[in-house]
């Protein structure tokens, strides 16, 4: 959570937009990776966070601090612009669609060879994964959210997200084998 | 456990700095319950410039003239229906209350006074008699006014003038002149 948070959300309420910038600048960077390792597509990836923020921004008067973090709150609206987005194309995702320049941001992640093939499969493996999960383990090992953050983001119940948490993982190390 | 490890490398992925920075921009200028923004992020990819004075006049252009013909609509249809209303011909109360009054004028309302007869002498010749009464009493004119031929001659055999049915009679004329 960012120092001062909730002041900067209450100054952002009142419309005041530098309040909101700083807010941006704080968690874009996460919005954007989550959204990035959904889709796999860059400028996809672009056009969807800039979506989440301008909606963020229109409705921050709806946003009520009901026990959990304001990053729950974009997760939540990040997680339905995917789903949107997807609906409307009509389409699934096929791994063979994912954008070559995203393991070409990979490559600048990982400089050794092997170990960026494992992170490449890895990669393609976790979309292969139910979108529940995908989610889960996005939100808990890429950006280190915790249960009550994730819980709310994906709206259920801790104790439910700890049980996904765990399957998530076993199907994923299932499919890696 | 190393395919957590593995995941965990994914958290070094970072935006495109130039993205990051138009969209920011994009998002902050959006001031809240005014104008929508000058522009979205796919203009912004094709490297047209930052804010647009040509682009946000057109916009203001654009929601101006929607409302000014919004309001020209409005006006036409409201102005049309009270123009209608004044300058129509017909007013149906006027023509209710004029028909009314013709109709009534139209009435001829005769009221004719049956000249009524009275006979002391029929009727006492009627209470005597054992002819019933419903015979005796026979009409001495009809609604029209034209005597009888039969009760014209016992009314002349009774020594009394018949009235004629052409001259109207009051009722006090007629017991004035059976009294004498």
């Amino acid at each position: 959570m960012l120092d001062g948070e909730q002041k900067l959300i209450e100054l952002a309420i009142g419309g005041k937009s530098s309040a909101f910038g700083s807010l941006y600048d704080y968690y874009q960077p996460k919005i954007y990776r989550f959204v990035l390792i959904k889709v796999s597509h860059r400028e996809e990836a672009e056009d969807l966070t800039h979506q989440v923020f301008m909606n963020a921004w229109e409705n921050i008067r709806t946003y009520k601090n009901l026990g959990f973090p304001f990053s729950s709150w974009l997760y939540r609206i990040a997680r339905n612009q995917v789903i949107d987005r997807y609906r409307t194309k009509k389409q699934e995702l096929y791994l063979f669609d994912i954008d070559p320049d995203y393991f070409s941001e990979l490559e600048g992640i990982e400089k050794n060879t092997d170990e960026r093939l494992e992170l490449e499969r890895v990669t393609r493996t976790i979309k292969k994964l139910r979108r529940d999960y995908q989610d889960i383990i996005i939100m808990r090992f890429v950006e280190e959210l915790s249960l009550k953050e994730i819980a709310a983001s994906i709206d259920k119940s801790e104790g439910a997200v700890k049980l996904m948490q765990h399957r998530a993982i076993k199907e994923l190390q299932e499919l890696l084998k | 456990m190393e395919l957590i490890e593995i995941v965990k490398k994914l958290k070094k992925i970072e935006a495109n700095a130039d993205y990051t920075r138009k969209s920011r921009q994009l998002i902050v200028s959006n001031e809240k319950n005014a104008w929508p923004a000058p522009y979205n992020l796919s203009e912004a990819r094709q490297g047209r410039p930052g804010f647009s004075f040509k682009h946000f006049a057109a916009n203001l252009f654009q929601s101006g003239s929607a409302i000014a013909m919004t309001a020209m609509l409005l006006f036409l249809v409201f102005g049309t229906f009270s123009l209608w209303k004044i300058f129509s011909p017909t007013n149906p109360v006027a023509i209710e209350l004029t028909g009314l009054q013709a109709e009534a004028r139209a009435i001829d309302i005769q009221i004719q006074l049956t000249n009524i007869a009275y006979q002391e002498q029929t009727l006492l010749e009627n209470k005597t008699s054992t002819v019933p009464f419903a015979h005796r009493a026979t009409p001495l004119k009809n609604v029209s006014g034209v005597l009888d031929p039969k009760v014209e001659q016992e009314v002349k055999n009774l020594g009394l003038t018949p009235v004629s049915s052409s001259t109207s009679v009051s009722i006090n004329e007629a017991l004035d002149s059976l009294s004498q």
